[in-house]
This record gives C-alpha cells, structure tokens and sequence, in this order.
C-alpha cells in the first residue's frame, strides 16, 4: 500500500518508489524499492518526516537493493535520524546493503541507524 | 675575455636584487633577475614556473595580462627542464647547447628548499663549483621573490593556470597552506585535485613548537556551498586550534559552526591530527572519514583505526575518541579523501587504496622526494579516471624523520 501522495512534478513516479506500510499503530515500515537515487532520497526523506515527527513513533526505513550512498544522500537520512530523535521517535533501518553498512559505519552514522537485517525480521 | 663566477660577488648581486625588488612587481621580476645575475656572469638568465598541476613550465616574461606573453613551455615530462625540476637539481645542456658563444647553460629547479615553484635557465662562460653555487643560490633567491610577489599576482594565477577554475577551486587554493613544509624533523606534501574543479576539499597543516598539527577535510557535494563550508571548517579549526583547543575540542567547535550555518544541511567530515616531531607520538580524532594510513619502511602499512566521532557538521552527538600511535623514525603517514582511492576508469574499476598504498612505497623511495611522489600519484590517479575526475581527490603524505632531519628530502 502505497500513502505517498503525488504531486507535480514527481507525481507517479513517487508512488512507484515509496511505500509505506503500518506495522503497528505506533511502528511503520518504508520502503525504497530499487536504487536510492537523489530523487528517491527525496522522496524517502518526504515519506519519512511525517512520521518522525511522532513521540514513541518506531519507523523502519526499508533499503533492500539500495547499493549505494553518496553524501547528499547520507544527509537526508542524517536528517531523517536528527528529526526523530528530536520528537522522540524512533529510526531503524532495515537491510541496507553490505556497501551502504559500509559507508554507514565509516562515518559513525551507523551507531546511530543500526538495523534489522532483514525486511521479514523487521514487519513483526 | 670569459667572467669568472665568484660567489662572493653573486652573493652582493642578490642582495642588491632583493632589495631592489621590495618595490617591484612580479612583472618586473624576470628583467630585474637577469640583470642583477648577469652583473654576477650568470647571464641570460630566465624564470620558468609551473603550473598547478605541475605539468608545464611556463616563462615568466613580465609581458601580457598572464606575464607570460611571448614565453617558451616546456613540458615537466621528457625535457631537460623538467628532468631538473622533478630531480630538483641543477642540471646543464649537452655542450652543443642553445647557449651563445660557447658558454654553459644550466637549469636549475626553483625552490625555497620544500615547495617547487619552476626552473631558472641561465648561462655562464665557467662550469666549476662556485658557478654551480652561484646558480643555486640565484634559484633560492628567484624563489623567495617570487613567493613575495604572486599572493597578490592575478597574471601569476594565469599563468600558473591551464583551465579556468570554478569558484570553490578559486577559495581552495586560497585556503589551503602552501602544497609543501618540512622542517623539525619533518616533511609534508598535499596535492588536491581536479585543480581547477574542486568541490569541497582541503588540508591544513600548522607548526607550533614540537607538534605539526595535520588536517584533511571533505564537505558533502561538488557545488559552491561545498566550497563554503570547507572554509568555515577550516577557519573554524585553525580558530579553535589558535586559541588552544585540544583536537577533540576543535571538532566539537567545528560541528558547532557547521550547525549554526547549515543546519546539519551541510556536513565536513575529517581526520584532524598533532604530530609532536620531536617524540614521534600521534594524536588524532576521526571525524567521519577515511583512516589514515600508516607505512612502515616498506615492509609494513596499516591502518590507522579510530572509531568515527560523526562528521561534524551532522549533529549525530557521537562521542568522540582521541587515539594515540608512536611513530618510528622513517614512518609515513597518510590522509586522504575517498576521491583518491573511488576513482574509476572506464571499465569501472576503482583505483584502489592497495594500489594507492602500492603506488607510495615503490614511488616514494630513495631518490624520489615526496612531492615528486605525488605529482606522480596523482597523474596516475587522473590517468586511470581518463584525466577528469567526478570526485574530489586529496592527499596529504607527511614523513617523521626523528633525529634524523639531515637525511630530509624536500
């Protein structure tokens, strides 16, 4: 299921790329299906917000097939982490790829958007 | 009737030639120069510099919006002028030479004794050693002058130039350090690229005292703003630093200011580093980024391990480690961007870190000094990516010699 509301000029392809999908009343799971690119980021950064912005709120930010990450888009997830921990919500991040987990642990990012390592483990 | 060099009287011309340059233009460099050598028996003499990326060497002649209008070029690979400058040595011209009336003509890098700014041609009628002397020493005094003159010379920055530069490369260039120190048992070199198209990039390095503070950054992005915040990193670091701050302290201060300017929209991530030259101890903090590398002779290389303090700039509020390593006399030390070891070449294949690694040690050996090395490093590494690159690509190399400062190669 699909809450991404589209808009000009992204529109459909939005729906395309980001999913949402409530687990639980306090626990979401979103999804990026394909690569992450800067437009996806965008899109993932958008879907995520609103939700961040709840206290207690857990969100799994799902990345199966995301293989890479460069700085603008280790930002927006930077930011994404930033907002919830601010509301006092919760970010997870679930089956990043082996170079994404790289990246992540290099910077530090990682202490901070440790995740499941599965999207099966992460939907119960 | 040939003129003999003494090189007591060449030492009275140069002299007489720098105090005669304090009100001189960079322009009027190369006619004061040869002027003042030719009074000596050093005749016809003439400045090369090199460009930024050091491939080219360029006459100075003082003419033109580049004062360099009219001038001869050699190229730094395959020329007798080049040989000098990548040896930095003094070489001559096989007897059936250029040179008139039967006289020698050498070239001779120009340096201040680190950083190598071009070659000087000149001629003389005796090859002896005082002549040799004569012509270093008017080399050493062409370098300090030309360092006196080209912080405020736009034709210099033309003619060092072969591409135009974006605004960010034009705040780099102006931020970082000169690409070369040595000094107190030590020796640094930095080499940034693409020269005319960098993004976020930079290196810093201070002394004071015993410790030789190292710093090499990398800001998200390729655009102007990546420029940006690299400065307000930097001016950050060396404020914190000036006012005694310990290097943990500094990247905190770092981050603040990031913050306050970007709102964690913009990050710098970078390994900031105290080496205290007389002991050889190593402190540093890793701030987000790539850890340096340590080679050891040529028989050992790791890395530096540290865990990341989050770049600063991210707001991440990561606890931040000090680590420590003793270094031995002999070691180098690395630090470096990811744009060095991610560049690709058109089959996709990354340059590497074993191969950037490798190319140090076989390169960086005996007669080769460091900066050479990596001029060398770097043509490679633009070579492998087709001669542009899509990222930033730094490096800063600096040897401890540890009681050992005479056997310095700068």
């Amino acid at each position: 299921m699909s809450t991404d509301r589209p808009h000009a000029p992204y529109g459909w392809q939005a729906t395309l790329n980001t999913h949402v999908h409530p687990v639980t009343a306090d626990r979401h799971l979103v999804t990026v299906a394909g690569d992450l690119d800067l437009y996806t980021a965008r899109r993932l950064a958008d879907a995520l917000q609103p939700l961040l912005q709840r206290e207690g709120q857990a969100v799994l930010a799902g990345l199966p097939g995301v293989t890479f990450l460069d700085s603008t888009r280790l930002t927006r997830l930077i930011t994404a982490y930033r907002t919830a921990r601010s509301a006092g919500a919760h970010l997870a991040l679930v089956a990043p790829g082996q170079p994404v987990q790289c990246m992540l642990e290099l910077v530090g990012a990682g202490q901070v958007l440790a995740g499941c390592p599965t999207l099966d483990a992460a939907s119960h | 009737m040939s003129a003999v060099v003494d090189r007591g009287v060449a030492a009275l011309a140069l002299v007489r030639l720098m105090q005669t340059s304090h009100t001189a233009t960079l322009e009027q460099l190369p006619d004061l120069i040869a002027e003042h050598a030719a009074g000596a028996g050093m005749y016809d003499a003439a400045v090369f510099v090199v460009d930024i990326r050091e491939s080219v060497l360029r006459r100075l002649t003082g003419k033109g919006p580049d004062a360099g209008n009219d001038g001869q070029e050699f190229t730094v690979r395959g020329s007798l002028p080049g040989q000098a400058y990548q040896r930095v040595d003094l070489l001559t011209e096989p007897t059936t030479g250029n040179a008139p009336d039967g006289r020698r003509r050498w070239w001779v890098a120009v340096t201040d004794g680190v950083e190598r700014l071009g070659v000087l041609r000149t001629d003389t009628d005796t090859d002896d050693e005082p002549t040799r002397q004569a012509v270093r020493d008017l080399a050493s005094m062409t370098a300090l002058l030309l360092l006196s003159k080209r912080s405020f010379s736009d034709s210099y920055a033309r003619l060092v130039r072969t591409e135009p530069m974006n605004v960010a490369a034009e705040m780099q260039w102006n931020l970082t350090p000169p690409p070369a120190y040595a000094g107190h048992d030590a020796t640094v070199g930095a080499v940034m690229e693409p020269a005319y198209q960098v993004g976020g990039d930079a290196f810093d390095y201070a002394v004071a005292g015993s410790v030789l503070h190292l710093g090499v950054f990398d800001a998200m992005g390729h655009d102007t703003t990546a420029g940006i915040s690299a400065n307000v990193a930097v001016a950050a670091c060396r404020h914190a630093r000036r006012h005694g701050a310990s290097l943990a302290e500094i990247g905190e201060l770092v981050e603040q200011t990031l913050l306050e300017q970007f709102g964690a929209s913009r990050y710098v991530t970078g390994i900031l580093a105290d080496l205290d030259m007389d002991t050889g101890r190593l402190t540093w903090v890793n701030r987000g980024h790539p850890l340096p590398i340590l080679i050891r002779g040529n028989r050992w290389t790791t890395e530096l391990a540290c865990p990341p303090a989050g770049p600063m700039g991210a707001g991440l509020d990561l606890p931040v480690t000090v680590c420590t390593e003793q270094l031995e006399p002999g070691d180098r030390l690395l630090l470096y961007t990811d744009g060095v070891i991610e560049a690709r070449d058109t089959r996709g294949r990354q340059f590497g870190r074993d191969r950037f690694v490798d190319f140090i040690r076989r390169h960086h050996s005996g007669r080769r000094t460091l900066h050479e090395t990596l001029r060398r490093l770097m043509a490679a590494v633009m070579d492998h990516h087709g001669g542009k690159l899509d990222d930033d690509a730094t490096v800063l190399l600096a040897e401890w010699r540890g009681g050992h400062q005479d056997e310095l190669t700068p």
